[in-house]
């Protein structure tokens, strides 16, 4: 407890490929591992990560230990132990505490070690590699006897799938979550993903198979009109409007430029959802 | 003496110049040399006051300094295109000339511009390595104006230092034979505008070793308008025999320097005889010049200190240290060494607060040693996880005296980001010390 001194910080940060997070210090390295155990595996001592850390972060006594350790084999927990070790940032008590979370992580089933990465990659928007996870759990034989677990993988698959905007398929993965284990949430999330496709026949499918009646299906539309109201009030919303407008004082190359540039950034949007 | 000539330009490793407001000096070391020599701006002579005076040549933009500036002053018989006391300019001071306006950091750039360049054309220097001035009482804007003028001139500006007359005291001090100041050493300095005692003294049973330097400011009593008839004259004399009596009664004293113009007129029959009984006594005109200069060649060679710490004008009178969490104890992490010049004091340091909601400084006077503890609160601060907050602490001085302290938020890289909040927090050291 107190003012715990810093190392130096690098000029150019190393970018961790599951999240996309920027880390500029040997503190946030130690944050981040600390903060998304879950997410790690050896691949996490990558070249790069070593790099950074003897250039980037000047501690060369700290990447000789990662290469020997990669190079060697070294137990993984030994090797994150080497990165907290460098710094006064957890203490010894923390360190302590955070080798028996890897022990623990350890403990677990690769397959829920694996979900518990395609969720983090969910929470940080990278929804195309999610789904290549989800996608490697539900080929897993051993969970045809966890319910529980499948119906979440296929619903968090479904979600995914929203956000890519490919709701057939979301609809399919939710029907198939609904199917395994009759939770609300599920049903909840099909009907709207078929709101959002805006298919009679789909919808009319999910009415008859799931006894739906109109009056239930118009609730569902009442609750997505307003988030879609509270949407387009959004500042970022508007901003998008504005861009997007064309108006006479502005000169067309400005406007095309403008646009290009929007394309531009959905395009990074869309490929940064990718490891 | 053989010099170091490149281009048939001499090479000069140290330049030390005395900026005071009546007169200013130059002195210089090269290859081969063991102390400073003083510059005489009549060369083959023995012209070593320049005048701080400036003098802008009619209808051309041309100056000069010195005596040239102080003889074409006195043609003209007016003043108006004329500057002196450019010492006693504030810093927002400006003047016109010639329907041209001039400000007090345009006027360094000329006086400096003039000063160097007559060292130059005088020694027909090339490089010049290392560059000291000192001055009686250099405040924050004076400082920052010095080093503005001399950069301009293309000294970079690591190789340029100011320093009070009390830091030159005693560069000029140390480097004399050891039986001068094998006792305390005792300086009066003398000019047109003060009449002030130096007493430099070692205190031994500290480790390291403090070079003490107090000074007492007599100009109450003694002036130099007093020397200009008789009868004050004796009552100069009279009174400074009573300083010595009073001053010397107390403290056993081997060496005394008496520099200043003050002390080229002949008044001091009844008290130069008290002074000069039992001690070695040295007139001179060009002490603070040649510690400057002697500063500068340490410098150069990139010497050792003394393996003192410094304690007198100028420099800083204590350490100051933060209280830092280290493997779970806490450590006190020095950021200010005591004894070093003010202006070069200043530290900067990154921590990540952890389950604390101030900043402790311990400020440690070496000459008494006992701490003091100043807290800089923390609850501005954006509330964020623990250890998500990474600050910046910065301690700048801008005197002997004032340290401000600067608390900035740096967040916590992408995971938390910073915040425009600075805190700043000014402290007296003189205060937190009684």
């Amino acid at each position: 407890m107190g003012l715990i001194l810093c190392e130096k910080q690098a000029t150019m940060p190393y970018t961790v490929p599951e999240s996309g997070k920027n880390i500029y210090s040997i503190e946030e390295l130690c944050y981040y591992i600390y903060n998304n155990s879950y997410m790690l595996g050896k691949e996490f001592f990558s070249k790069e990560l070593i790099d950074f850390v003897e250039n980037g972060l000047s501690l060369e006594s700290l990447a000789q230990k990662l290469k020997r350790g990669v190079d060697y084999g070294e137990n993984f927990t030994n090797m994150i132990m080497y990165i907290l070790d460098s710094c006064s940032y957890y203490d010894e008590e923390e360190k302590q505490g955070f080798v028996k979370t890897l022990d623990a992580i350890g403990s677990k089933s690769p397959a829920e070690r694996i979900k518990a990465r395609a969720d983090v990659l969910m929470a940080n928007k990278k929804y195309s590699s999610a789904v290549a996870v989800y996608t490697i759990i539900l080929d897993q034989k051993e969970f045809a006897k966890q319910p529980d677990f499948l119906g979440d993988i296929q619903n968090n698959l479904g979600v995914a799938y929203v956000h890519m905007f490919l709701y057939e398929e979301a609809i399919s993965c939710f029907k198939k979550a609904y199917d395994i284990s009759q939770k609300e949430d599920y049903l909840d999330n099909m009907v709207c993903a078929a709101i959002l496709l805006d298919d009679d026949s789909s919808m009319g499918e999910i009415m008859e198979k799931y006894s739906l009646t109109n009056e239930t299906i118009e609730k569902y539309r009442k609750v997505i009109d307003f988030q879609t109201k509270q949407i387009a009030k959004s500042k970022i919303y508007r901003d998008t409007v504005a861009r997007l407008a064309h108006s006479e004082n502005t000169s067309l190359d400005l406007y095309n430029e403008r646009i290009y540039q929007m394309l531009n950034e959905w395009k990074l949007q869309y490929r940064n959802q990718f490891i | 003496m053989e010099e170091n000539i490149l281009d048939n330009k001499i090479e000069i490793f140290a330049l030390g110049i005395d900026f005071s407001n009546d007169f200013s000096q130059v002195s210089y070391m090269g290859a081969n040399y063991n102390e400073p020599t003083s510059l005489s701006t009549i060369k083959g002579d023995k012209r070593y006051l320049i005048p701080t005076v400036l003098y802008k040549k009619r209808q051309i933009n041309v100056w000069c300094v010195g005596d040239e500036a102080n003889q074409r002053s006195y043609d003209d018989d007016d003043d108006s295109q004329t500057l002196r006391d450019i010492l006693k300019m504030e810093a927002d001071y400006t003047t016109e000339i010639e329907g041209t306006s001039y400000s007090r950091s345009d006027i360094f750039d000329i006086y400096f511009q003039e000063v160097v360049g007559l060292a130059r054309k005088i020694l027909n220097a090339g490089m010049i390595h290392e560059v000291v001035i000192t001055l009686a009482q250099p405040d924050k804007s004076i400082i920052d104006s010095i080093y503005a003028s001399m950069c301009k001139l293309g000294f970079e500006r690591e190789r340029i230092r100011v320093l009070s007359h009390s830091e030159a005291f005693v560069y000029y001090t140390l480097n004399q034979n050891k039986e001068v100041w094998t006792n305390d050493v005792a300086l009066f300095d003398f000019n047109q505008d003060h009449f002030i005692y130096k007493r430099l003294n070692i205190i031994k049973n500290k480790n390291p070793n403090i070079i003490n330097v107090i000074e007492n400011d007599y100009s109450r009593f003694i002036t130099y308008d007093m020397l200009a008839i008789d009868a004050t004259k004796k009552k100069a004399d009279l009174k400074f025999l009573e300083i010595i009596t009073e001053e010397f009664r107390k403290h056993i004293t081997s060496a005394v320097f008496l520099t200043g113009v003050g002390f080229y007129e002949d008044w001091t029959s009844k008290s130069l005889k008290e002074l000069c009984s039992r001690r070695k006594v040295f007139k001179g005109y060009n002490l603070f010049v040649k510690g400057a200069c002697y500063a500068a060649w340490k410098k150069y060679k990139s010497a050792k200190g003394f393996g003192s710490i410094f304690q007198c004008e100028g420099r800083t009178r204590c350490n100051i240290g933060l209280l830092i969490d280290h493997k779970g104890k806490n450590i006190v992490m020095l950021l200010s060494k005591a004894g070093t010049n003010w202006y070069e004091a200043g530290a900067k340091v990154e921590c990540i607060v952890d389950n604390v909601d101030s900043v402790q400084l311990e400020l440690n006077p070496v000459i008494s040693n006992i701490s003091r503890t100043a807290i800089i609160g923390l609850e501005s601060l954006p509330k964020r996880p623990n250890k998500t907050t990474r600050i910046q602490i910065s301690i700048a001085y801008t005197s002997c005296n004032v340290c401000n302290i600067e608390i900035k938020d740096l967040g916590f890289g992408e995971f938390y980001p910073p915040s425009d909040v600075i805190i700043r927090e000014t402290l007296d050291i003189d205060s937190i010390l009684l």
